[in-house]
């Protein structure tokens, strides 16, 4: 009785044994002694599993599925259509995030001024501006950008203590916008005066802050540089 | 080849039939060889076998399965469709079929075909097949799962309604009747 019930639970084990992935040497050597009983059983085992060989004909293999298909009828194939689909929803949300959050920082930048980290942008936003404009509308698109440095300038200059070389920075681009608009020709009526006027304003801010004149860089032709100081 | 689990949750996730079509390439041979063990005859399995095809095709998207819940699931499909096979050709020969019932299913069937082995299938191993048709239905059924078809204890056990270790005894027991009939 004990020699059987020993028999039984080391051939079951052997058995789990095998099942987890171990070999047979591995089970004769764990249960020394019994290696007449256990090559015994596993060669009836070896023979069960011979009968792995029976299989089904080729050409049943072949037809059956086709006639699954054809007893229910129809057939459910995803279109690549619809394989597609997902990842067009991924890509169109990433693109349209990109596009409503890179909308908002350049409309948030719209208020920046020279010194904030969202100037760049307005500043790159306003080359982006020029670069798709048709040529005959620029002289508009440089008089408003002269318009928005001298509104930055009066801004910063109305600050306690702004960094001078942010408003030599923005006096350099003004000057720099002038002569383009002078360039295309951009004043109309009487708004070449009303710039002369904001112009000669900023001076007199930079006077009584830093008690010296605004000194222009050497750009163009002096008759410019001097209607600017003027 | 990659798992059976793998194909099962691309199908669920896609539908798609391609899906269903590397599932089946894993179970047909299985299939096959049930209802071929079963009614002794090729094509009656393959009948059967299509049947079941189609039943699980129908059926598999209504579920939710994972490789072992696979096989239990099928298996029972195939148990369900040998039944009413045998019902209807016992009728057809005037038995009395009410009394068939899924636990005394034919039991000279099963492996009593040795001939038929040799002849059809090329399967010459005589002594097994003989010491087989000495065993239960219930031990050929389970060396069948267990060895041939390569189930774990807990999916047959599940198949057959019986505890993890009722089927390790059975393997056991078959597998030393065997052994006495063969040595």
């Amino acid at each position: 009785m004990t020699q059987k019930y020993n028999n039984k639970k080391i051939i079951i084990e052997c058995l789990e044994l095998l099942d987890k992935g171990y070999d047979l040497k591995y089970c004769l050597r764990k249960y020394k002694g019994h290696e007449k009983q256990i090559r015994k059983y596993f060669s009836i085992v070896k023979d069960l599993k011979e009968i792995r060989k029976i299989k089904p004909p080729a050409d049943f293999k072949a037809n059956v599925i086709n006639k699954t298909y054809n007893n229910i009828g129809k057939r459910y194939k995803v279109k690549p259509f619809k394989k597609l689909l997902k990842p067009a929803i991924i890509f169109i949300s990433i693109f349209l995030l990109f596009i409503f959050s890179s909308t908002g920082i350049i409309y948030a930048s719209q208020e920046s001024i020279p010194g904030e980290a969202l100037y760049t942008v307005k500043r790159g936003t306003e080359d982006f501006q020029l670069l798709l404009y048709p040529e005959n509308k620029e002289a508009r698109l440089h008089f408003k950008f002269l318009n928005r440095r001298l509104e930055e300038a009066e801004i910063l200059l109305s600050q306690e203590t702004p960094k001078k070389e942010n408003v030599n920075m923005l006096i350099n681009e003004i000057s720099k916008g002038y002569q383009n608009c002078k360039q295309h020709s951009c004043f109309m009526g009487n708004e070449e005066e009303i710039i002369t006027k904001g112009i000669n304003n900023i001076n007199n801010k930079y006077q009584n802050k830093y008690g010296q004149k605004i000194q222009f860089k050497q750009q163009g032709n002096s008759n410019n540089k001097k209607s600017i100081q003027n | 080849m990659p798992s059976i689990d793998l194909y099962l949750k691309n199908f669920y996730k896609s539908g798609d039939d391609i899906w269903f079509e590397r599932i089946y390439s894993h179970f047909i041979d299985k299939l096959y060889r049930y209802f071929l063990f079963r009614t002794t005859s090729r094509e009656v399995a393959e009948d059967l076998a299509g049947d079941a095809l189609v039943k699980i095709y129908k059926n598999l998207r209504n579920t939710k399965l994972n490789e072992k819940s696979f096989f239990v699931w099928m298996y029972k499909i195939a148990k369900n469709l040998l039944i009413d096979y045998y019902r209807k050709s016992d009728k057809d020969r005037g038995v009395d079929f009410e009394n068939i019932k899924d636990g005394n299913l034919k039991d000279n069937n099963f492996f009593d075909i040795s001939p038929f082995l040799k002849k059809e299938l090329s399967f010459e191993n005589d002594k097994l097949i003989n010491s087989l048709n000495k065993l239960t239905r219930l031990q050929k059924d389970v060396l069948m799962l267990k060895f041939v078809e390569d189930l774990d204890y807990r999916t047959i056990a599940k198949i057959f309604g019986k505890r993890q270790n009722t089927i390790r005894g059975i393997v056991f027991r078959a597998l030393s009747k065997l052994r006495e009939d063969l040595i």
